[in-house]
């Protein structure tokens, strides 16, 4: 995938934002309190600060856990993780409501509009590939499921894989 | 910056005066926690590495579940998230960081919510039911 690697600035973190908005035509991202939600090819993808780490918080949502596996589910989805974060594409998530995320953290230096609409462009793909190839991922072993990730999503999405085992 | 110049200098802060980058990982041991440093030079990436350890034998998923959770508010540990190595099934912390957004100072933050999160993880994987 081209344009994953962001360009340096030294933005804020509403400067960001305002330039994104203003990149796909909108006034002002809506959102809620320090949240700001868009929603790229049907998936839901939310962006916030952390002021913290300097960084932008970027997540999509994928799916829901399944209600009677979630253990198993959540093994699966913190091995891909593994996977993930290797290739330096973030981790998953799963909220309160047991819908579960990709998220990444991208710092506020290394990051322009551009940079950050590739990066959510990134998370939304994943997405996508997690939901059409959802049966691969469950209702079989975790094994079976991280093997399935790694050849289905990290090597089309990303590349060959480029795990890291230290 | 580049690798092998900020490990010598996050080093050089500790009181290390060499550091062989040039090979492989680069480990540092805070109080018990040893953090691993490679650089990916296909994203020009910082990967940073640090072990939890293993599912307890209650391991029913609770924990794997929880550990989701942690990731959803990254803020509270910089940008480090949770996972398990897909081989040895071992917990552990992990973090990918653009090398050129990156000095000492950065890197000393985020090593910092690293070992907080490792902490506070291998306590939870110690104590009864994880919590």
């Amino acid at each position: 995938m081209e344009g994953r690697h962001l360009k340096g600035t030294t933005m804020e973190y509403r400067e960001l934002i305002d330039a994104f908005a203003a990149k796909y035509g909108m006034a002002k991202p809506p959102g809620e309190g320090d949240v700001e939600t868009v929603e790229i090819d049907g998936t839901r993808v939310t962006f916030r600060e952390d002021p913290k780490a300097r960084a932008v918080i970027l997540s999509a949502q994928v799916g829901e856990m399944p209600p009677d596996e979630k253990g198993r589910f959540a093994s699966i989805l913190l091995k891909a993780s593994g996977l993930l974060s290797a290739n330096g594409e973030g981790a998953f998530c799963v909220d309160e409501d047991d819908v579960f995320h990709a998220v990444r953290s991208i710092p506020l230096a290394h990051a322009d509009a551009d940079g950050l609409t590739s990066a959510l462009e990134s998370l939304v793909d994943l997405a996508e590939m997690w939901r059409d190839n959802a049966d691969a991922f469950t209702n079989v072993d975790d094994e079976i499921a991280t093997r399935e990730f790694e050849e289905r999503a990290l090597n089309p999405l990303f590349g060959d894989p480029n795990i890291i085992r230290v | 910056m580049q690798y092998g110049e900020l490990m010598a200098a996050f080093a050089a802060k500790f009181g290390i005066s060499e550091v062989n980058a040039g090979e492989g990982a680069v480990v540092l041991d805070f109080n018990g926690i040893p953090v691993s440093f490679v650089e990916d030079k296909l994203s020009d990436s910082l990967f940073i590495h640090a072990l939890i350890g293993e599912e307890p034998d209650f391991g029913d998923g609770t924990l794997a579940t929880e550990a989701l959770k942690a990731n959803a508010v990254l803020r509270e540990s910089a940008g480090a998230a949770l996972c398990r190595d897909a081989e040895t099934e071992k917990y552990a912390a992990v973090q990918s960081l653009p090398l050129a957004s990156l000095d000492v100072d950065s890197l000393s933050a985020a090593v910092d919510g690293i070992v907080a999160l490792v902490a506070e993880w291998r306590g939870r994987l110690l104590s009864p039911r994880g919590f």
